[in-house]
């Protein structure tokens, strides 16, 4: 089934089409092989689409075509995701299709996760993510997942409603680099605070950097618990995370001229 | 007790309808709503009597947050305008019971949950406690499995499902008032008080009860590949939500000036759940067909009854204006309140927004921030918010002011009590001509 693109904006559905033919052909690929290269628009393609039912067959034939998993993850499934996000942003999506897309993603990272940890690449960073304990919401926590490991981030979800000392333990397991919490309820938000004060207690606030997000969540909640950065959306969890390991990789976890800079990752 | 004389319409009474008529009042009428804890909160904090559990009150609006209804001595006691007043729960209040996990008729996808209860839709919750108290988080969603079938089956199994009975008789068999049913209730309040009557019959909604049948992540992936067992399903969530305000309006319809649809959430704080066009195309028929059903049924009862919408969030304006618009051919229009009107949402879609782009077609009901303001606010940030409100929604009549939520239990009694006064200090018509501090003045927002 191909699916239309929705969109709030009730142009011309062929006018659209158009639109999306002429960025079909805004070349992403020049170095890959013709072959490769069809390949990869249109996996990408089929992310923006939210066509999902083929992906494990089409991720076969990648593989196939002796394209590595981590270079399908960092190509056309992280510009796939990032042109979601992008729409969804720009209100041209909705969560439906946004709810399609992340479906794509899901089948086919279920494939490649195993493939990455066999390839051995080295991930960008590890993050440990969760939402705070008491609150039992995680679609928004899981979209940001997806998308960090499209950006190359090991990414150890530890689910809903996680005790604060859950987020502890997995970080020095796996020695993360970055926490994120989520809440959706003003009830429960206030648990980001308390397993930000366990993290500082337990000696660990100069390891991770703390990004928080959700419904309830602004930038002066953010400033107020002594988190790093405050997410608004996935995208901009991806480019703070990033921006915490690379540009700011020099500034350690509570350092407040890593908040300070991070502010500008906000577009 | 404020005694009703001969056949006037006493003051708070009138103060309601003209806001509902789009006429300028005496002034702002106030009303509340609440969770169970709000509502202790409150009656503690006013140092009356309160029952201490959940069960021993009568179930408000849904069972969603432990929403209790308001007694009619708090009305008293803070001189509010209105009752909200709402048709019981198919089987009785409150409407949960505990429930064996393996008496759970699917795959719950929590393990272990621990204590676990069926509200009466069939929907499995979860005590989620946090610092003060808590609420039933939903857990285990009933018609989740039943869109991943093929659709023959998908559909069998929702036409079979054990759907509640709106006419329960249970349903009009009690009140907050022990020994009343609501017919009674209701007869009373007209009769031997001077407030007006919000009352509410559905318990679910389409929209949010096909949200707590699927899972809120599954529906909407579902509007896009299964649209034809969504049509079901909104259609069988449609005709219970009918059937359940032709019992209220049957029982006590003429005592009621006006009724609140189940409500719906149909955006988020930034934007709206799904594009206009899939509105229009998929949810929106449903609601008009609601709509116009229950208000020509009202109608006949109380020829000036209006019909109140609910949503939170940032409803934008081919929303909201598919709503007032209603069935073209019905000849009775859409919905004639909105509520309740968050502050803090996307600016384009604000409270002054709406007021501007719908505000000589409907009234609106709501608008002070449970979010910030009014759990963590002063007094007197409180009030100042109050003036807001009413300076951006009050003209030409048309507010009903309350919580943008339900109170819950952070809101301090105190400003509770700001919330209350300030209203019937400031909103007063004519309002002021200067605009209050904080407002917003609408620069830059379409017509």
């Amino acid at each position: 089934m191909a699916l239309e693109i929705k969109t709030d904006l009730e142009f011309d559905l062929a006018d659209l089409k158009v639109d999306i033919e002429t960025t079909r052909e805004t070349d992403r690929w020049n170095d890959a092989p013709v072959d490769v290269k069809e390949i990869f628009h249109t996996l990408e393609w089929n992310i923006i689409d939210g066509e999902h039912r083929e992906t494990e067959s089409f991720i076969d034939k990648c593989l196939a075509n002796e394209v590595s998993a981590r270079t399908l993850i960092s190509g056309p499934m992280s510009t796939g995701i990032a042109e979601v996000g992008r729409r969804f942003k720009n209100d041209e999506y909705f969560l439906p299709e946004v709810m399609m897309s992340a479906k794509c993603m899901q089948s086919a990272l279920a494939v490649l996760k195993p493939l990455i940890i066999a390839e051995k690449v080295e991930d960008v960073g590890t993050c440990v993510i969760g939402t705070i304990q008491g609150d039992l919401h995680d679609i928004g926590k899981n979209i940001v997942g997806m998308m960090l490991e499209a950006a190359g981030f090991n990414v150890i979800d530890l689910g809903v409603s996680t005790p604060p000392e859950d987020f502890i333990a997995a970080i020095r397991e796996h020695n993360a680099n970055i926490v994120g919490f989520s809440a959706l309820l003003t009830t429960t938000m206030n648990m980001q605070g308390e397993t930000l004060k366990l993290i500082i207690a337990e000696g660990l606030r100069e390891q991770v950097k703390v990004l928080v997000g959700g419904a309830p969540i602004s930038q002066s909640w953010a400033d107020r618990i002594g988190a790093d950065a405050y997410c608004t959306d996935a995208l901009v969890a991806v480019d703070k995370a990033k921006a915490c390991l690379q540009d700011f990789g020099h500034l350690v976890g509570g350092d407040p001229k890593l908040s300070e800079n991070l502010l500008a990752y906000d577009k | 007790m404020v005694a009703i004389t001969g056949k006037a319409v006493p003051p708070q009474r009138k103060r309601v309808i003209d806001a509902l008529n789009l006429v300028e009042p005496d002034r702002v009428p106030v009303g509340m709503w609440g969770t169970f804890q709000g509502y202790q909160n409150l009656r503690r904090g006013l140092g009356m009597d309160y029952k201490e559990d959940l069960f021993d009150y009568r179930t408000g609006s849904t069972t969603w947050t432990t929403d209790v209804s308001f007694e009619i001595d708090i009305a008293e006691r803070l001189d509010l305008d209105f009752i909200r007043m709402c048709y019981g729960v198919p089987g009785g209040s409150p409407g949960f019971r505990k429930i064996a996990e393996s008496d759970v008729p699917f795959q719950l996808e929590i393990k272990n949950p621990g204590e676990i209860f069926t509200d009466e839709w069939g929907v499995i919750r979860k005590w989620t406690a946090h610092e003060n108290g808590g609420y039933y988080e939903m857990i285990g969603y009933p018609l989740q499995h039943a869109t991943s079938l093929p659709l023959e089956e998908g559909l069998k199994i929702i036409e079979n499902y054990p759907w509640l009975n709106p006419r329960d008789e249970a349903c009009v068999m009690d009140s907050p008032m022990a020994g009343m049913t609501l017919p009674e209730y209701a007869k009373y309040i007209k009769t031997e008080t001077p407030y007006a009557i919000l009352a509410q019959g559905g318990r679910g909604g389409i929209f949010e009860q096909a949200k707590y049948m699927l899972g809120y992540a599954k529906i909407f992936s579902d509007f896009i590949e299964v649209p034809e067992l969504i049509e079901a399903l909104l259609t069988k969530l449609t005709d219970i939500e009918i059937e359940f305000n032709k019992g209220l309006i049957d029982a006590c319809g003429e005592h009621i000036d006006w009724i609140r649809m189940s409500p719906e959430d149909l955006a988020s704080e930034k934007t709206s759940f799904m594009s206009a066009k899939m509105f229009k195309k998929q949810l929106l028929p449903h609601y008009v067909r609601a709509i116009t059903e229950v208000k020509a049924h009202f109608l006949k009862k109380n020829p000036n009854g209006k019909i109140q919408f609910h949503s939170c969030g940032a409803l934008g304006a081919p929303f909201l204006g598919g709503l007032i618009d209603g069935d073209p051919n019905s000849g009775i229009g859409g919905i004639d309140v909105f509520d309740s009107m968050p502050p803090k949402v996307a600016r384009q879609n604000n409270p002054a927004a709406q007021k501007r782009r719908f505000g000589d077609r409907i009234t609106f009901y709501g608008g002070i921030d449970v979010q910030e303001t009014l759990p963590w606010g002063t007094t007197e940030e409180v009030r100042a918010e109050v003036r807001a409100r009413i300076w951006e929604m009050g003209h030409g009549g048309g507010y009903i002011l309350s919580s943008s939520h339900r109170l819950e239990h952070d809101v301090p009694v105190e400003n509770t009590i700001a919330m209350r006064e300030e209203a019937k200090e400031y909103g007063v018509y004519p309002l002021p001509e200067q605009p209050p501090e904080g407002v917003d003045l609408g620069e830059g927002l379409e017509e």
